[in-house]
């Protein structure tokens, strides 16, 4: 081993008789990569499971827009729509939301349809009468019902439906059905009073998916008043969302960040007497003004390693097997009815690298002064 | 004679402009001979510190001329000082300046841990050394547990590692008992005998008053008040 | 503008690289009036120890420019999504050009921060620092790219726009008649592979004689480094012509980046690794060839240039073997 291995050595040496001065720092720094990467962890698995859910999705939704609003749409569309060249299934979809005062708490009110069928995520089955229902775990839970419990919804129309529970929602669909209550499509019309020739919105399925926007143009002509939702444009606003929500807390720490700096530059100029002697005296046997910065490099090196080890394990264990207990409320949105549900553990080499950057950067940078400032005493100081 | 280092007219003012400006010593030319134990004799304060630190290169003069071997240092950056230092001296300083919690072995190697010499070479110099000055059965215990006179031991052991030319001595007796100066005294005419030159910054008259010390040049107020050859 | 973390994590970057690079320019400034080897006061022994300051600074500028620029090329990546007809970053860069200059801005950087590092070093080791106001009125010429160059990059992500749904239509229409490029343009397989291996062949053969005879005359030198220059680009135009349809297995893709992704066993990185330190010692090698008139380091930078040459050759070779490789072994052939 040559010069700059035995320094490294040395290096490990200094950090382990110093435990205590560098403990406070590695417990700072690993703190702050422990809850960034909880953030860019949990965003980035929030992303990729809503990203996920949207695959299986409709390449056109049809909505009706009145006044600028989202209107109810005829059923009648389906004859001129299954006319458009290209066109695949034509689904009518009857869905509305429903607030429980009960609870507090905003539901999807959702018609079971054809599609819905193979959906496996169940306890139980699905609705068949206009008497039963299946909800999601949340709903669930809120209402601390279970299997063939009744469930009531009340209404301004009619005073009150009484539905039977034949079916919850697994945990695993959560963040699509948490909130969701499924029945018929007749009792759903009923609830919502809805006129019997309009669904909530048409789903459009398009057989060359290269064709797609081509067949949303010929539909908008077709219907002026309609605005066709592509599957692709709910794919790149949800991942731009989930962008701006894990860069909007991003952005409140990077507050947190500078406290930081100034907390490693204070810490490295603070040497205390005993490190300020070793360095003299390093400095008075030989040792040149640039090794013993290779020196401060390597003790820095260390320091940051292990700290962005230990917090991005930390983060992983918090998120993946903690679901992100302290930070789920923050990154998941205002819906009383939080999702229940479980992170697919990953590792994405580009989130570390982000966070690397995000972290040790800073903290080298705040080091070079304070380091330099070491490295330069005089050698004969020990001599004086 | 061969003057393997060489002054003319040095002078070293710290804290120069200030208020607080300090002559340490001014217009020093000396010469230190080859093979040779000299001394440097005088109180405290009468800048022989200061001129071994020169002479050792571990800070440049104000003024004046340093010639080691011959290639004058007065004006190198740091950087190249530090090389010829590393090259041709061994300190041992007054406090020992060992590094706590280190072994001794480690205390010995430490001069070398930024050099290019290979690690199985430096453990035989380390091996050899330590068993000359008797501290093998020690070698890894932790400086702080030994004497005093021990100590200093590992601090003669740490000044050779790089098989100095020169050997630097400041006030190497001033924490040590009599029986221990002398030991010290012993272990430096073995190291000259080698070959070695030795030169001692000292008030003791245990050291300047042996008959086989070279030279001493005695210094008062920063200046040489006389060089004797004797 | 995208909010983003890797966004956020560049834009960060670039402004600490920034604030050390001008303090390196508060130094370079007074060491470049205050500067007197000759003189052993005080203050010329603080200017001695603040190069030391600087040089530290430099290489960490250095390290995050890599560093940044790979961050750069993921960055785009990870919001490709965003953009109507992006596949890669290629359609990134493509959805605010300044996004290219900003790239090459970043790899220039590196390659001046490198050039730097090589004259600080041969600076460093003759005893008068012969180069050393030279060496700090060239970092402080540095100092405006690197701005540029950070502005730049805020000004691409600033001029970014999502192609999302707003609450009032959908995006369709509006964005329909922007259909960005995805692909680069690429040029022809053939004549591409000519005119490759025929520039490389060269730089081998002008690094080869710059080794055997390092005696050479200074032109040589010159020559070298102009067509190190000129490889590199013919390299990486060569990388999107056709090393990466080998790589990727397909005709038409061409994207130079996703050659970094796992998919593709991380090759882009001992690809680039190679053709960038290759290219980096050769330059070296050539850029401190003027400073031979001064006696003081003729020998150390003639010691130098041997070592620099030696490593560029080994490491263009490197380069081409991996270019080279998906060619003669993958089944794939881009034309018969």
């Amino acid at each position: 081993m040559k010069g700059n291995g035995r320094i490294i050595e040395y290096a490990l040496s200094t950090l382990a008789r110093r435990k205590f001065k560098n403990f406070s720092i590695a417990v700072v720094f690993s703190a702050l990569i422990a809850v960034l990467s909880s953030i860019l962890f949990l965003t980035h698995a929030y992303k990729t499971e809503t990203l996920k859910l949207l695959d299986n999705s409709p390449e056109i939704i049809l909505q009706n827009m009145s006044g600028g609003r989202h209107e109810l749409i005829p059923t009648e569309y389906i004859k001129t729509l299954s006319g458009i060249a290209g066109v695949g299934q034509i689904t009518p979809r009857y869905w509305g939301y429903y607030y429980d005062s009960l609870t507090s708490a905003n539901y999807t009110l959702m018609a079971v349809d054809e599609n819905m069928r193979d959906i496996q995520l169940i306890d139980g089955r699905m609705p068949q009468t206009d008497t039963e229902c299946a909800v999601g775990r949340g709903v669930a839970d809120l209402r601390q019902a279970g299997l063939k419990d009744d469930f009531f919804l009340i209404t301004g129309a009619e005073l009150s439906v009484n539905l039977k529970i034949v079916g919850i929602f697994t945990a695993n669909s959560a963040i699509l059905t948490n909130d969701l209550v499924v029945m018929t499509k007749d009792s759903l019309i009923k609830f919502f009073n809805m006129p019997a020739d309009k669904a909530t919105d048409i789903t459009v399925e398009v057989n060359n998916p290269a064709e797609v926007s081509m067949v949303a143009r010929k539909i908008r002509r077709a219907f002026p008043n309609s605005r066709p939702i592509l599957k692709n444009e709910l794919i790149r606003t949800y991942d731009n969302i989930f962008n701006w929500r894990g860069g909007i807390v991003l952005t409140m720490f990077f507050g947190a960040i500078a406290a930081f700096m100034i907390f490693v530059w204070d810490k490295a100029t603070g040497i205390n007497a005993q490190e300020r002697r070793e360095i003299g005296i390093l400095k008075a046997i030989g040792w040149e003004t640039a090794d013993v910065l290779t020196l401060k490099f390597w003790e820095g090196a260390v320091v940051a390693t292990g700290s962005f080890l230990t917090g991005l394990i930390l983060a992983y264990v918090h998120v993946f097997y903690f679901n992100a207990q302290f930070l789920a409320p923050v990154l998941k949105g205002w819906s009383v009815l939080f999702p229940r549900f479980q992170p697919m553990p990953y590792i994405d080499i580009y989130q570390i690298f982000v966070l690397f950057f995000l972290t040790v950067v800073p903290y080298v940078a705040a080091s070079v002064v304070p380091s330099w400032k070491a490295a330069i005493s005089d050698p004969d100081a020990v001599m004086r | 004679m061969d003057a393997i280092i060489r002054t003319e007219g040095v002078s070293k003012v710290f804290n120069a402009g200030l208020a607080d400006e300090i002559k340490a010593i001014s217009a020093v030319s000396i010469e230190i001979s080859r093979g040779q134990i000299t001394v440097l004799k005088g109180p405290s304060g009468s800048g022989k510190t200061t001129l071994l630190g020169l002479i050792g290169c571990m800070s440049r003069p104000t003024e004046g001329k340093i010639f080691v071997e011959g290639k004058d240092v007065a004006k190198l950056p740091e950087r190249f000082l530090t090389d010829v230092r590393r090259k041709t001296f061994g300190f041992i300083f007054q406090h020992f300046n060992l590094i706590r919690g280190l072994t001794v072995m480690e205390n010995v190697m430490l001069p070398l841990y930024p050099t290019d010499i290979d690690g199985g070479q430096m453990e035989r110099r380390m091996e050899e050394i330590l068993d000359k000055l008797d501290l093998t059965a020690k070698r890894a215990v932790r400086v702080e547990k030994l004497s005093g006179g021990q100590q200093q031991r590992v601090a003669i052991a740490r000044a050779m590692i790089n098989e100095p030319a020169v050997i630097l001595a400041d006030e190497p007796t001033a924490h040590l008992d009599t029986k221990l100066s002398e030991d010290f005294l012993n272990i430096v005419t073995s190291l000259n005998t080698e070959g070695k030159t030795i030169v001692i910054a000292t008030h003791d008259p245990l050291i300047y008053e042996k008959p086989y010390i070279d030279n001493i040049i005695e210094m008062r107020d920063g200046a040489v008040k006389e060089a004797a050859l004797l | 503008m995208i909010f983003h973390t890797g966004v956020l994590a560049l834009v960060a970057g670039s402004l600490i690289v920034l604030i050390m690079t001008l303090f390196s320019v508060a130094i370079a400034l007074r060491i470049i009036i205050g500067w007197d080897i000759t003189k052993s006061t005080a203050k010329q022994l603080i200017l001695e120890r603040q190069t030391y300051l600087v040089a530290t600074i430099m290489k960490y500028v250095m390290g995050f420019q890599i560093l940044s620029l790979f961050l750069f090329v993921y960055t785009a990546d990870d919001i490709h999504k965003l953009f109507v007809g992006a596949m890669c970053a290629t359609g990134s860069l493509n959805a605010n050009p300044i996004g290219w200059s900003v790239l090459f801005a970043k790899i220039v950087i590196f390659f001046l921060c490198t050039m730097w590092l090589a004259i600080n070093r041969v600076d460093e080791l003759a005893e008068d620092y012969p180069l050393v106001r030279f060496k700090y009125k060239y970092l402080i010429a540095l100092a405006p790219v690197i701005a540029l160059e950070a502005y730049w990059q805020l000004d691409y992500f600033l001029g970014l726009r999502a192609n999302v749904i707003t609450s009032c239509c959908s995006s369709l229409f509006s964005d329909e008649g922007i259909t960005v490029a995805s692909s680069l343009a690429s040029l022809p397989v053939g004549p591409s592979m000519y005119v490759f291996y025929g520039a490389g062949a060269v730089e081998i053969v002008l690094l080869f004689l710059l080794m055997k005879r390092p005696g050479s005359s200074p032109s040589l030198r010159y020559i070298s480094g102009a067509w190190s220059l000129i490889f590199f680009i013919v390299s990486v135009a060569s990388i999107i012509s056709f090393v990466s349809i080998y790589y990727y297995e397909t005709p038409v893709h061409h994207c130079p980046f996703d050659l970094l992704q796992k998919q593709y066993m991380f090759i882009g990185y001992p690809l680039y690794g190679s053709l960038f330190g290759g290219i980096l010692f050769s330059m070296a090698a050539a850029v401190t060839e003027p400073f031979k008139k001064i006696d003081s380091i003729r020998t150390e930078i003639h010691n130098a240039q041997r070592r620099w040459t030696k490593i560029s050759i080994l490491l263009i070779i490197v380069f081409i073997i991996i270019a080279t490789w998906p060619i003669v072994f993958s089944n794939f052939r881009a034309y018969d």
